[in-house]
């Protein structure tokens, strides 16, 4: 007789599922070890090209808007961990246009999983593991540059804030990836989600109004690496009580990027082989 | 020639329909450039808050560098590596090759339609963008065709180094670490996101020495007619031949074009020598 699993051991066994597909994944991009490495090694030299330049504008001024370079190389920090986590173990999702436009989505259809999990398992990017590294590295250099102590609520609310930006991307990425179960093959707005990326690397204080609202309500980039920055530094007026903003952003962006993938998925005509 | 034109311009059409199917990657490829133009705005005016001048350079020189840049930059968008670098993973390339053609010919055809396409649909409507909304030095009549030229030039130059880059696929079959890798070299050595004038001494005078600045730092400042500093060859050339800076500035990018089209040749002789046909 079938018994009824009970949540704890659905629960486990999805995470069986993904840490087994997950381990397939690096177990093949490992057999391309050289290349991996060497193109995550690249991805960080391209990441610490980016905060050179900012070295380059901080040897002819002070600060910019207020901020210093240390204090700006944490915000840059902030801002390279807030994709890390969703490069290293979700970045399948961005599957989903592809695999719809080929017609291929079918077939994950056909398996016993649900195809959110059976998409984030699709792919393991070692990018988001040099985004870790560069990130945390650059970070604790530019806390020692600054007046700024590391205490437990602090460390504490670091790893809050950079969970809560993955998911926030993670959200953000479900999102507009389940915009092609109507439109087929839509990346444009995937295209604007990371130009609009490139305005958090800096204090929001320096945009207009327009790129404020837009950054905090219908891309709320905002809460993924500028609020907590500021929380953290005290930067910009922005109060301490802030700190419980992005995880309530990050977790109601993902609650709508799941509910619309789902009606997405019972929108989805195939489009054939 | 007008043969050779005439053969390779089958490929500059083919590529230009493929191109135009995709409308709207178009649109987004748009709408991207210009927030990465506002983005420039937003950051370089917070730079120059309260100051007069920086690196030689006022607020109005510093948007119209912005405003040029961003033209050049949608118009040299598109990606000889990624092209030449799929086509060889997926051995789409053989087909190319068994053509009674010049391959790197081919593929300068191709990349030569998206330079047109690119300007026309990303460059030209943030540029246009940019002068309606943006404080901007209107250059003088004689600049604009020695700028044009330049900008071939800057065509040139992006096409022949990612050519030579692409040539490395061969050697470590894998080419999405050289995309990131051209993406470092343009990020911080063209002067596309910040002005040479702006890199301490020591490491200005090392870009002036490398052809990257051609691509982006001389044509932009060709358009405004006055350059802040030149290159030493430039200088070079402007002291032996008695020409302006600007149309020294051309002619080493002339120059440079000669020097890397020839590595280009060598580079593609050794590879094609070690093509294997992948795929199926």
């Amino acid at each position: 007789m079938l018994r009824a699993r009970t949540p704890a051991q659905a629960l486990a066994s999805t995470l069986r599922c993904y840490w087994e597909m997950q381990s397939m994944n690096v177990r093949s991009r490992l057999s391309y070890a050289r290349d991996t490495w060497l193109e995550s090694l690249l991805f960080m030299i391209q990441q610490f090209a980016g905060l050179m330049l900012l070295w380059v504008i901080f040897t002819r001024v002070r600060t910019i808007a207020g901020w210093s370079l240390p204090e700006m190389a944490f915000l840059y920090a902030l801002q390279i961990l807030s994709m890390s986590l969703y490069r290293l173990m979700f970045q399948g999702v961005r599957d989903t246009t592809a695999l719809v436009a080929q017609g291929t989505f079918d077939m994950i259809l056909t398996k016993p999983r649900h195809p959110l999990l059976l998409l984030t398992c699709r792919r393991s990017n070692t990018n988001g593991l040099a985004d870790l590294v560069f990130g945390i590295a650059v970070l604790l250099s530019a806390s020692a540059r600054m007046d700024f102590v590391w205490t437990v609520e602090r460390v504490l609310l670091l790893f809050l804030f950079v969970v809560s930006a993955n998911v926030l991307i993670i959200g953000l990425m479900t999102a507009q990836a389940a915009i092609s179960f109507w439109l087929i093959r839509f990346t444009a707005l995937h295209d604007i989600i990371m130009a609009v990326r490139e305005f958090t690397f800096y204090p929001l204080s320096i945009y207009g109004a327009g790129i404020r609202i837009l950054m905090y309500t219908a891309i709320p980039l905002a809460f993924a690496s500028y609020i907590p920055a500021a929380v953290l530094l005290g930067k910009d007026d922005i109060p301490f009580e802030w700190w419980i903003a992005p995880p309530l952003v990050a977790l109601a962006c993902l609650m709508g990027a799941i509910g619309v993938f789902q009606l997405g998925l019972r929108s989805y005509k195939s489009t054939g082989s | 020639m007008t043969r050779a034109l005439s053969r390779y311009g089958v490929f500059v059409k083919l590529a230009i329909q493929n191109k135009m199917s995709f409308r709207a990657d178009f649109w987004a490829g748009i709408g991207e450039a210009l927030l990465t133009f506002c983005l420039g705005i937003y950051l370089w005016r917070a730079i120059y808050a309260g100051r007069e001048e920086l690196a030689g350079m006022s607020y109005v020189d510093m948007t119209t560098y912005l405003i040029v840049a961003a033209l050049v930059r949608g118009a040299l968008s598109g990606s000889p590596i990624a092209a030449i670098g799929s086509a060889y993973m997926s051995g789409a390339n053989a087909a190319d090759m068994l053509k009674p053609l010049s391959y790197p010919m081919i593929i300068l055809a191709r990349e030569a339609a998206e330079f047109a396409l690119h300007l026309l649909f990303r460059g030209l409507p943030v540029f246009f963008a940019g002068v309606a909304f943006v404080p901007f030095h209107v250059p003088e009549f004689v600049s604009l065709p020695l700028f044009c030229v330049s900008l071939c030039f800057a065509f040139l130059l992006n096409f022949l180094l990612q050519f030579l880059v692409a040539q490395l696929v061969v050697y470590i079959h894998t080419w999405s670490g050289l995309t990131r890798f051209w993406a470092i070299l343009v990020t911080f050595s063209t002067g596309a996101l910040v002005p040479l004038p702006f890199f301490p001494p020591l490491l200005r005078d090392v870009l002036y020495c490398l052809p990257f600045h051609g691509m982006f730092y001389t044509p932009v400042t060709i358009f405004r007619g006055t350059p802040p500093e030149v290159s030493p060859l430039a200088e070079l050339i402007a002291s032996a031949t008695t020409l302006p800076a600007t149309a020294a500035m051309v002619l080493e990018q002339a120059a440079w074009c000669g020097v890397l089209a020839l590595l280009a040749q060598a580079a593609w002789r050794c590879s094609s020598q070690r093509f294997m046909a992948q795929g199926g």
